[in-house]
Parts: structure tokens; sequence; C-alpha cells
């Protein structure tokens, strides 16, 4: 049986978790430059 | 503590915090929704960072945190992968939401789109589907929160799912669309953030290494390259997915209200946001037999593990993120739902001719008459009453508590074949003149059969499959073989009048 290496999982993982807390500052930026060009909603 | 990880009372404090907090903001968002283009498609104005924040938001629901760990245990790394597979539904409207918002500029709801664009037979088998599917989804969100209420916190789940419920209908009734993606810009960030502190809390605990030599000595299929039922299970889930979003007029409903320019951005930015949660929370169950958490349900093992990770933290942690993602879904639900029950059921039956402005007032009640719907139906008959805990043991009660859960998830699976069917003709309507009313209706209802027949001879994971393949095969001949001519300019005329009320 093909396991994935640990190194895979590993990245996937840490990935994951860099690419969600990227989302979440990015929400941030994204709200800080629309509330400054007034373009909220 | 009565054997659950939070005590009743820390639980009552956050889910009164959190229900103020949301009544509050949608009281003040309200102002802005007193025309029915406020109440129902946010003054169509909406920019990237909302926009963005509430595809992420609505596409997390209670699911997420539970499904994700229990795909990952069961079915392994591909099981994760698999669940994150969902985001390719938003990757895909993401250029679709241009399209509808550039063929109708005053446009409201998908069910408007397909009776404009192939007339009633196509417009009633729609509506049927979507209605069934929201109804559905909705419900389950309610049972779950309930639930998982009363499991992390031993609040009685009539208390809790009534006061989630009772939240969700007050904000959306006074502020609309306009306080639904608000309120999910502040949900987004909370989830995203719980979601990322647990799964560090847990590698704190036990390092990737320790996870995968645990799972190499004891489960090594969950680490298999090759596990066919998983793969299988991916194309399922992709399709479901992209079903789900391309018929639901919970995603066409921010596609009208984002401003023009944004809605291709804002959909492919909240797929990749969204793409990684799975990963994340499907970890917590890859994690599980490392932390040596007993686990007996599999679909409430990203609660348990958060909970005996972090104690009483992970405990509040997790009960606030399941409150923001069930509200999340419950919010949007509501509102996209009574946006086509007000305009493509009460209006053509009871209001023909009626203003805009009167119609936003039928809006009103009819977000509070689903949600009393919605009460109803989740309000502990035999079939639930069951399955709920005790006040006893926190496990004995999560595991009681899966039972509805899965039953319900079995449910909301029947729904897979049902919006796989409806992808193509939605696709080709969008893009193609030449597809026609009949190729539309035929293909949703002989493609919504077979998935159906498939779902029970054959199993759950090639229903969807089996409902687009067929649904596609019709659209495809109908388009080659028997062509309509459709004029783009008979989306695009305003339908509804301004004015006093009728």
């Amino acid at each position: 049986m093909t396991l994935f290496p640990v190194w895979f999982l590993t990245a996937i993982v840490y990935g994951a978790i860099a690419l969600a807390f990227g989302g979440l500052v990015a929400l941030g930026a994204l709200l800080a430059r629309d509330l400054k060009q007034r373009n909220v909603w | 503590m009565t054997g659950t990880v939070l005590s009743p009372n820390v639980g009552w404090a956050l889910l009164s915090l959190f229900g103020v907090i949301w009544v509050a903001l949608g009281i003040y968002w309200g102002r802005k929704a007193r025309s029915l283009d406020g109440f129902m498609v946010a003054g169509r104005n909406v920019g990237l960072a909302l926009g963005t924040a509430t595809a992420v938001a609505t596409w997390m629901t209670s699911n997420t945190t539970m499904l994700a760990p229990q795909f990952a245990l069961e079915l392994g790394v591909w099981g994760m992968l698999a669940y994150s597979t969902a985001a390719f539904g938003l990757f895909l409207f993401a250029p679709m939401a241009r399209r509808i918002r550039e063929v109708m500029p005053s446009g409201y709801t998908s069910v408007e789109f397909m009776r404009l664009r192939y007339g009633p037979t196509t417009y009633g088998v729609f509506l049927v589907i979507s209605l069934f599917y929201s109804l559905t989804w909705m419900v389950s969100m309610g049972i779950a929160g309930g639930i998982l209420l009363e499991a992390l916190s031993g609040i009685p789940y009539v208390y809790g799912m009534s006061i989630i419920l009772l939240v969700c209908v007050i904000y959306t009734l006074f502020g609309g669309l306009f306080a639904v993606i608000g309120t999910d810009f502040i949900q987004s960030s909370i989830i995203l953030f719980g979601v990322v502190a647990v799964a560090i809390a847990v590698i704190s605990r036990v390092s990737l290494e320790e996870v995968h030599a645990n799972l190499v000595e004891r489960r090594p299929m969950l680490l298999s390259a090759l596990f066919p039922a998983a793969i299988i299970a991916i194309f399922n889930n992709m399709l479901f997915g992209i079903g789900e979003i391309f018929h639901s007029n919970v995603w066409w409903s921010r596609a009208f209200a984002m401003r023009e320019g944004v809605g291709t951005r804002a959909y492919a930015l909240a797929g990749l946001l969204w793409l990684p949660i799975p990963i994340v929370a499907g970890f917590l169950g890859l994690a599980a037999p490392a932390l040596d958490v007993n686990v007996v349900r599999p679909d409430t093992v990203g609660p348990i593990v958060a909970a005996a990770t972090l104690g009483e933290v992970g405990a509040v942690l997790v009960f606030i993120v399941v409150f923001c993602s069930l509200a999340s879904s419950i919010d949007s639900l509501l509102a996209a739902t009574s946006d086509v029950v007000t305009t493509e059921v009460v209006r053509p039956l009871f209001l023909r001719g009626a203003s805009k402005q009167r119609l936003r007032t039928v809006a009103g009640f009819v977000i509070a008459g689903l949600g009393l719907l919605t009460w109803l139906a989740c309000l502990p008959w035999p079939a639930i009453a069951g399955h709920l805990g005790s006040g006893g043991d926190f496990h004995e009660n999560v595991i009681a508590a899966g039972q509805p859960i899965g039953t319900l998830a079995t449910v909301l699976f029947l729904a897979g074949p049902l919006v796989g069917a409806t992808i193509w003709p939605i696709l080709t309507g969008l893009y193609l003149k030449r597809s026609s009313a009949a190729g539309a209706s035929t293909a949703m209802v002989a493609g919504a059969g077979c998935g159906l027949v498939a779902y029970f001879e054959i199993g759950w994971y090639a229903a969807t499959l089996v409902g687009t393949g067929v649904s596609f095969a019709i659209t495809a001949l109908t388009v080659w073989l028997l062509p309509a001519t459709f004029e783009w300019s008979r989306l695009s005329g305003a339908e509804l009048r301004e004015g006093a009320a009728a």
C-alpha cells in the first residue's frame, strides 16, 4: 500500500493553516481598504 | 458542570451575548433595508471585503466543523481533501456571478432567472428542487444547533434550537441582506480565527510526525494514496457542492447584491479562503487517534478533539465557532428563501402587480413564517427526542445527539442528485441561446430521477455523479438537436414596479 509521506501531511496541514490565517488577514486588509475608499456597501 | 465541557451558565452567557450583538447589528443595519432592493439585495452595491466574507461564512456551515473531521477519520487524507473540493463550487461560480449581473441587472432570485429564461414548466421543477434543498438545509441547521449547544454546554435542546432560530429570524427580519452580509463578515472572521487557533493548539499537543506515525501503526488506510472510496467521494462531493452553489438563491442573491465588477473576484477569493478550512478541521479527525480521544460517533470528532485539547477555553471557542457557523448559514437561507417565496410564489399567486414597497413588507412576514415552519420541524418530535441527551455525560450526549444529524445528512444527501441535475440547465441557460425549455426541464427531471435511483441502488457517493451525468447528456443532446433561440433582453427588464402599494 502506497502511503502519503509525513512531509505531504505536514505540507497540506501547515499550508492550510497558513492559508486560513492569511485569509483572515486579507479580509481585514480588504475591509480597511473599502472603509478608506467608502466602498463597503 | 454536569458532564458537559462547558457549564450551562457559560453557555447561556455566550448565547445571550452573541444573540444580543447580532440582533443589535441587524436593527442598526436595518435602517438601510427599508426598500425592497435594500432588503433583498443589499442595495446592489456590496464591496469586495463584505462580498468575499459573506460567501466564505455562508459556505462554512456547522457541517464544516462536524463533517470534515469525520471525512478525515473515515476516508483519511483523501477524505479531507475531498471535503475541501466543495470550494470549487465557489471558484466556478465566480465568472457566473459576473454573467448573472450582466444579463439580469434588476434580478432578485435564481428561480426568477429560470422562469424568465425557460418558462413555467422548468420554473415549477426548479422551484420544487430549490425549496426542498433550502428547507432541508435550514431544518438540519436548526436541529444541529440545538443538539450541539446541548452537547457542549447542557443548554436543553429546545431552548438552544429556539434561541438560534429566533435570533437569526429577528436580525434578518430587521436588516434583510444588509444584516446578513454584515454579520457574515464578523462571523467568518471568528470562524477562521477559531479553526486556526484550535489547529495550532492541537499541533502544540501532538506533532504531525506523531500523528503520521500513529496512523501508520494503527490506521494505515487513512494515509493510503490510493483509496478508491475516497477518490469517488472527491468527485461526488465536488459535483454536489457545484450543484448547491449554482442553483441556490443564497448565492445568486449575493451575485445581485455585489457591486459591478466585484462578484468574480469576491467568489474566487472566497473559494481560496474556504479551501483550507476543511483541511484544518479535518486534521482534528486525523489527530484524534494520536491524542487518544475516544471517538464513538465519528461525526462529532472535531468538537470533541477541540474540547479535549483546549479544555474550557477550547469548548468556549468551539461553542462560538459553531454558533457563528450556524447563524451565518441560517440567516442566509432565511433571506434567500424568503426572496424566492415572496417574489416567485406569493407574488404570482396572491399579489400580482404589487409594488416593491408592498413586497418589502410581505418579505418580512415570509421570513417570520419560514422561521416558524423551521422551528416546528425542529421541535423534538419522537424521532429527534429519542436521541437527545439527558444532561448526563458529555460524550454520551454527543454520541446520542449525532443520530438525528446523521439522519438529516442522509436527507440532505438526497438533495445531491436533485441539485446536480440543475447544473447544466443553469449553465447553458446563462451562456447559450440554443438551450431550450423542454431540454432544461427534461434534463432536471430525468437527472434527478436517475440520480435518486442510483442513490438507493448504488449508494450516496454515486448519486450526484449519475444525476449530473444524465442531466448533462440530455442538455447536450437537446442543445444540439432541438435548439431554441432566446433573446437575452428578455432577462434584463425590471419586472417589479416602484411606488405605493397596489
